[in-house]
């Protein structure tokens, strides 16, 4: 083929072709309405709204963070307002949320404005709401929601400080999980699956034979093992 | 290596090089004008306003009555996005007399003004609108005339010049610049019981240049009711429409070319066809001082959730006055065509037009929303006024020392004083203009705005929440009206002796439901809250500072007072001084803070780390609380504006008395209301019905029902009737 037909070529590819498509029109980027910037600004003054964070603990080994040390995607209510896709990191020994902010620093998001939160990791989400219980972090902290209808079931996740700093030893964090159950509006600590059968009182036999018949292993070690009673139990309770 | 390729993978390569240089998928113009239509609609919504008072005339020192209805354009349902609108009443000159912000609860916002008894006798304008609205004023928000009537300064009676009853928005006004010449007109033919002709005459420039094909586009109040390709054979091409495509209301029929230009434009009317009625059931004449009873109740085939609808109901005295807009007329043209039918077709209802009056009526209106030179542009017009749907906007201007110009991106920052501080900034654009969210309630709010950096180069100047943007009006002698009515001067002695006994319609204040959320400090919980009645008393600040609040020290230096804190993490004084506050309130000016009395301080919060919020910086936050909590120990800078500021206003209900027990009936307190009964808001069962009870007064007249309303579902219900009292 000589440089004649590469040219023929080239002109067909860039007239031709767009001869045909002339006529049709493609459908440009969406239009958008502009709007003044303040209606973001005040968002942001939301939703950014905290200290810098600094750590602290630096010298201790593992970290203080929930599931990861790295910011996790999630969405957070403050102030009755939800903000989604935006990256959390929630420190448990602390019990503060942290966020990302464009400068490169860390927030420590304002608790007394947070109402809940959700972080998602393992392709699971888990659901945290502000909570006054007395806990191990004090009256007011976050709870990650298991189940809620008429009884609630609920998780406190904490980490401690083990203090090791001697002959070379660094401290170290570890985690710690308690189960709640609330019923009638009162909270009760749950340390294991008995611990939740006496406190559904008359119902229990009831319960343990809905747990024998459907062949429910039920067990502290994993606190969701314990929905399906407490469902079972709501309903008994209709 | 060229010669490897064969002609289909140079036919492939063709096309991928194609798709590389417009980067998206090709579509149908079809598709292509339906898809920015429906862009359009979504990002251009249309509020319509209704306003039902309780009367079209007063007397001045009367009570007006009314109810704001907000309907979405394109639902024609009630809208419940804007949650404040905007009430004035202008006078013959079209300058606001009064003006009040109207909660509105799913679309609906009950009112009430007092006329001023100064008010001349003239003919004066209820307008209303949203926040979203007042991007397209002085055009496109709901306009009515009233006549109120001052018997003590009965002079020249003041009209408004009659101008063509198209409020022509003409900064709107469509213009296409492909219709000239076009090659392309079209007439609408309703002569089948089904279906309508559209007959399209071409010539044959048009038909070569666009391949024989036109685009049909009709809608109707934003919905699509038809987008079609067409092949056009000859001169004269007819295109049949069944009827039951167009829906009710103004069809807007628009005939694009092959290039998606448009090339020509109708509008015609679809009658509504409904057979879901409102009946009142009720006697039609009544005595002194009797009650009056009557039933509404949704007629046949309901269809509708009836506990979801809102009706506001006026009983007054008959009047010469017919033309009064029903809520059902009104919506037919609306803002989006700025047309009032009523004076132009002889009192009759839309409905009852004959098609030849409506078709006439329609060959000059434009649509002030459905622009197609608008909805084809790259870009949209910017909006500088958004809906307030959770917040209201509360917008000010930036200015230098001599007030002529904006300073542009700098932080204004607003404060509330109380025990709880709260905090928002925001940032001048670039003529200086900001913009505050304000939570809608009726609370009267006690705001202190300020420019970040206090000098006296800069001052900030409070715009009104109200539009200044007014139709010019001449102002001429109405010569039609320069005859008072009869019932005039009678309805001007009722009020006058209402007046001598100190009788009011006027009952309590109507508490609207809002939630508002609890007040949290912006800062949240501070590093240090200093209670002062733990501690000794100090006699100044200073000492204060000095004993009870390590890390940070209030100095008196010779340029004045400083307040400086210490960086938690080095211990070193931080570069800026921190976010100072007096009971909330940020002050730039620590010496406010030395010059308070400790004895009046309550409570000193501290917060020692950097703070955000949003793009804003505190090197720490010092916030002194005070008992009062007032900000009343502090004297505010020159250019920091304080103000009392209600984002709605109060609303009282409707009074009136009643005759049920003897002694009252005997009463010897005279009573002339000249408006017998007002209701706002009455709400059907779920059976579709409602009872209304009122009592007539010692007012001899022709009483008329006025019933205005709509469900949830956009179902529009208009009714009057006439009940005699004697």
């Amino acid at each position: 083929m000589n440089r004649y037909n590469i040219l023929i070529i080239l002109f067909f590819i860039l007239f031709t072709g767009v001869g045909l498509y002339g006529m049709v029109p493609v459908f440009p980027s969406p239009l958008t309405v502009k709007v003044c910037k303040q209606d973001t600004l005040k968002e942001n003054q939301i939703l950014y709204n905290g200290k810098i964070w600094r750590n602290l603990y630096y010298l201790v080994k593992k970290d203080q963070f929930l599931f990861s040390k790295e910011f996790l995607p999630g969405s957070l209510t403050i102030n009755g307002k939800t903000f989604t896709d935006i990256y959390l990191k929630y420190d448990i020994f602390k019990d503060e949320i942290l966020t990302p902010v464009d400068s490169g620093g860390i927030l420590q998001l304002n608790k007394e404005m947070v109402d809940s939160f959700s972080v998602l990791f393992q392709n699971k989400t888990y659901r945290f709401i502000k909570m006054k219980v007395d806990g191990l972090k004090g009256s007011i902290g976050y709870f990650n929601i298991l189940y809620k209808g008429k009884s609630s079931l609920f998780i406190e996740y904490i980490k401690k400080i083990e203090k090791l700093a001697v002959e070379g030893q660094y401290d170290e964090f570890y985690l710690l999980t308690r189960i709640y159950f609330m019923k009638d509006n009162k909270v009760h600590l749950i340390a294991s699956k008995s611990d939740l059968l006496n406190l559904l009182g008359e119902d229990k036999y009831l319960i343990k034979s809905f747990i024998k018949k459907n062949k429910f292993r039920v067990s502290e070690k994993l606190p969701e093992s314990f929905i399906p009673v407490i469902i079972y139990y709501d309903r008994l309770g209709q | 290596m060229i010669k490897k390729f064969k002609p289909a993978s140079l036919f492939l390569m063709h096309f991928l090089f194609l798709q590389g240089i417009i980067g998206q998928t090709p579509m149908n113009m079809a598709d292509y004008l339906s898809r920015k239509f429906l862009n359009y609609t979504a990002l251009v919504p249309r509020e319509e306003i209704y306003v039902h008072s309780d009367r079209e005339e007063y007397i001045s020192g009367e009570d007006l009555w009314y109810n704001i209805y907000l309907i979405d354009r394109q639902s024609l349902k009630p809208s419940s996005e804007s949650k404040v609108a905007y009430f004035e009443l202008l006078n013959p000159e079209s300058r606001p007399i009064v003006q009040k912000k109207i909660w509105l609860n799913e679309g609906f916002g009950p009112g009430q003004i007092i006329l001023p008894d100064t008010l001349s006798t003239g003919t004066y304008t209820i307008r209303a609108y949203t926040s979203w609205m007042k991007n397209f004023l002085p055009y496109n928000c709901f306009t009515k005339n009233i006549k109120i009537y001052n018997a003590f300064s009965a002079k020249t009676f003041k009209g408004k010049q009659k101008t063509n009853n198209i409020i022509k928005d003409t900064a709107n006004a469509q213009d296409y610049p492909s219709l000239s010449n076009a090659g392309l007109t079209f007439k609408v033919e309703n002569l089948k019981a089904d279906a309508l002709d559209i007959v399209v005459l071409t010539d044959e420039k048009y038909r070569s240049e666009n391949n024989n094909l036109l685009y049909l586009f009709i809608q109707t109040h934003g919905i699509i009711d038809r987008i079609s390709s067409e092949r056009i054979s000859d001169e004269s091409t007819i295109i049949s429409i069944p009827k039951k495509q167009l829906k009710a209301g103004i069809n807007q029929i628009t005939i694009f070319n092959l290039k998606g230009q448009p090339v020509s434009e109708k509008f015609i009317y679809t009658p509504e066809k409904t057979n879901q009625t409102l009946k009142i059931h009720s006697a039609d004449s009544s005595g002194l001082r009797k009650k009056v009873s009557f039933d509404l109740e949704l007629g046949n085939a309901l269809t509708t959730m009836p506990n979801s609808s809102n009706f506001s109901i006026s009983v007054a005295p008959k009047t010469n006055n017919h033309a009064i807009m029903d809520l059902n007329d009104y919506l037919v043209f609306g803002t989006e065509f700025g047309f009032q039918p009523c004076s132009s077709i002889n009192d009759k209802k839309v409905n009852e037009l004959v098609p030849e009056v409506m078709d006439s009526l329609l060959q000059n209106v434009k649509s002030n929303w459905i622009n197609w030179n608008i909805i084809l542009a790259d870009e949209l017009p910017e909006f500088k006024y958004q809906i307030e749907k959770e917040d209201h906007f509360l917008s000010g201007k930036l200015l230098t020392g001599d007030k002529k110009a904006g300073v542009s991106d700098k932080f204004v920052l607003l404060s509330t004083p109380g025990k709880i501080a709260g905090f928002q900034y925001a940032k001048t654009d670039k003529d200086g203009n900001f913009n505050f969210k304000i939570h809608i309630d009726e609370k009267a709010k006690d705001l202190i705005i300020l420019p970040d950096i206090i000098t006296k180069n800069q001052s900030v100047n409070i715009e009104s929440p109200f539009s200044d943007q007014y139709l010019k009006t001449d102002i001429s002698v109405d010569s039609s009206n320069t005859t008072t009515p009869d019932y005039i001067s009678a309805w001007s002695v009722n009020h006058q002796v209402r007046k001598i006994y100190g009788v009011s319609s006027i009952g309590d204040y109507l508490v609207p439901v809002i939630s508002v959320p609890g007040l949290k400090r912006f800062y949240g919980k501070p590093d240090i809250e200093l209670t002062m009645k733990d501690y000794i008393t100090l006699p100044v600040m200073q000492e204060v500072f000095f004993e009870l609040l390590a890390g940070i020290s209030l100095k008196n230096k010779k340029s004045g007072y400083e307040i400086l804190m210490a960086n938690p993490e080095n211990n070193k004084t931080y570069e800026n001084p921190p976010g100072l506050f007096i009971d909330g309130v940020a002050i730039k000016d620590p010496s406010l803070i030395a010059g308070i009395d400790p004895e009046v301080v309550e409570k000193i919060d501290v917060v020692r780390e950097k703070y955000f919020v949003g793009d804003y910086l505190f090197y720490g936050v010092v916030n002194i609380i005070t008992k009062a909590a007032d900000f009343s120990n502090a004297t505010l800078p020159i250019n920091v504006t304080r103000l009392t500021y209600r984002v709605i206003d109060p609303v009282n209900s409707f009074v009136s008395p009643g005759y049920s027990s003897e002694q009252m009936k005997k009463s010897r307190v005279p009573d002339f209301r000249n408006t017998l009964y007002w209701n706002p808001s009455v709400k059907l069962n779920s059976e579709g019905k409602a009872k209304i009870d009122f009592w007539t007064s010692d007012y001899v007249s022709d009483f008329e029902v006025n019933i205005q309303g709509i469900t949830q579902e956009g179902r529009i219900f208009s009714l009057k009737k006439i009940i005699k009292v004697k």
